[in-house]
């Protein structure tokens, strides 16, 4: 079983990094979680205070809707990042997250993460960069679902 | 690509009459059509028939039946027009007219060794399964075999029960996602093309299969060539209007291509240039 801090190396969001920008990231370390199928991992409004990684499993990223339920938006899986809301002001939770699959992330404290992007730039750019990344990835997902793409092949 | 290229096609402009044998509801909007030719009708996985109802109209559809069952020729259709709505309301023991197969198929042949993925969104699924059974019945030429599936809703799956029976093959590699779902709906949800970063397959040995609306085949081309995979080893099958299906009148033209004779099914590299050109 690898440490946490070896997890943390091994997963991709940490891939690249130089070994002293995965210090100040394993600095930002609280540790690790786990969820059972159907819990709720974030809540939307809630305070986004950690950044989770996801090294097992899949969640759905959902809003509830009154009178209909919960609807989901997409889905993501072990290798992923939960979201970005624990980066940009006023750090609240957009969507629920909730557990398809027993869960396991590394939990990262987001105010300690702020603290060192604002406190090394080069490690800062790193960290804005993967978060850059996964929003423009969803982004476009998300453009692609908009069109609803499959009502117009006959 | 491939085409049953021993079927003697005696007259290719002639509908041959045939017997619908069964008709069976995939979704709302979506049905497919079993039909009884009289001699066996070989075709390549990929080819398309014009289906003909007298009176009415004529309609090119891909054929999505197992190939190695000729003497059951299979259609999916979804309701978009005055053709494919008239062919919907076909029951068994009416007659259609066929006539086909036509077009270049997927290079099944020429991906044996390799891996495969296959990519379907929406009823592009349909060209697709011809070639999901061959693989299926050709398992041990393949390296690794996966198939995504995208759809709008769980309620939009194609070939439901089948994609059930597929996941239960332990050397396939099954995915299946939806652009919308509420809680009972258990699978991924997002565009198909996020399936693709949870597949292995060798980037410098696979052939990829790709077919669904123009825009999500550019993307699907676009992050399989983000992995690696060669533009030459990328395949999509292409739908425009035909009409002859013989690469006569020139109403599917593409480009420098007439779809129903030298497609559906394109190499990748052969049409990438095409596919950002606002009209072709």
């Amino acid at each position: 079983m690898p440490s946490l801090e070896e997890a943390l190396a091994a997963h991709p969001f940490a891939r690249g990094f130089t070994k002293e920008q995965l210090r100040i990231l394993a600095s930002c370390l609280e540790g690790e979680s786990t969820w059972v199928p159907d819990a709720t991992l974030v809540a939307a409004e809630g305070i986004a205070d950690h950044c989770y990684l996801l090294t097992e499993g899949s969640a759905v990223i959902s809003a509830h809707s009154p009178g209909r339920g919960r609807r989901s938006v997409q889905t993501i899986h072990a290798g992923d990042l939960l979201g970005w809301s624990w980066l940009f002001p006023p750090h609240r939770w957009a969507f629920d997250a909730v557990a398809l699959t027993p869960i396991r992330a590394i939990v990262l404290d987001a105010a300690k993460l702020r603290s060192a992007i604002d406190d090394d730039t080069s490690f800062g750019l790193e960290v804005v960069r993967r978060v850059g990344a996964t929003v423009a990835d969803r982004l476009n997902a998300t453009r692609l679902q908009l069109l609803d793409l499959y009502g117009n092949r006959g | 690509m491939e085409t049953a290229a021993e079927l003697p096609v005696l007259d290719p402009m002639a509908p041959t009459p045939m017997m619908v044998l069964q008709r069976r509801d995939e979704t709302y909007d979506t049905f497919t059509i079993s039909l009884e030719p009289i001699e066996p009708f070989p075709f390549a996985p990929g080819q398309f028939n014009m289906l003909y109802l007298f009176g009415i109209g004529e309609s090119a559809i891909s054929i999505s039946g197992d190939p190695a069952a000729p003497r059951r020729l299979v259609h999916t259709i979804r309701r978009v027009g005055n053709v494919t709505e008239a062919l919907s309301r076909l029951r068994p023991g009416d007659l259609v007219g066929v006539r086909g197969p036509f077009g270049q198929g997927w290079p099944l042949q020429g991906a044996r060794g390799g891996d495969l993925v296959i990519v379907a969104g929406g009823i592009g699924l349909a060209p697709l399964r011809p070639a999901i059974h061959w693989a299926i019945s050709h398992r041990d030429s393949f390296g690794r075999v996966a198939i995504l599936i995208g759809a709008r809703t769980p309620a939009d799956i194609v070939f439901v029960d089948e994609v059930q029976e597929w996941r239960g093959h332990f050397d396939l590699d099954v995915e299946v996602t939806v652009d919308s779902a509420d809680s009972a709906w258990r699978g991924p949800v997002g565009v198909v093309t996020q399936l693709l970063p949870r597949v292995e397959f060798d980037r410098a040995d696979v052939t990829a299969l790709v077919c669904g609306p123009e825009i999500m085949m550019r993307f699907a081309a676009g992050d399989l060539m983000k992995r690696g995979v060669p533009s030459s080893s990328i395949y999509l099958s292409m739908e425009r209007n035909m009409k002859c299906g013989i690469g006569l009148c020139g109403h599917c033209q593409f480009g420098p291509y007439i779809v129903c004779r030298s497609g559906p099914v394109f190499r990748y590299d052969q049409i990438e240039r095409l596919l950002t050109v606002r009209e072709v």
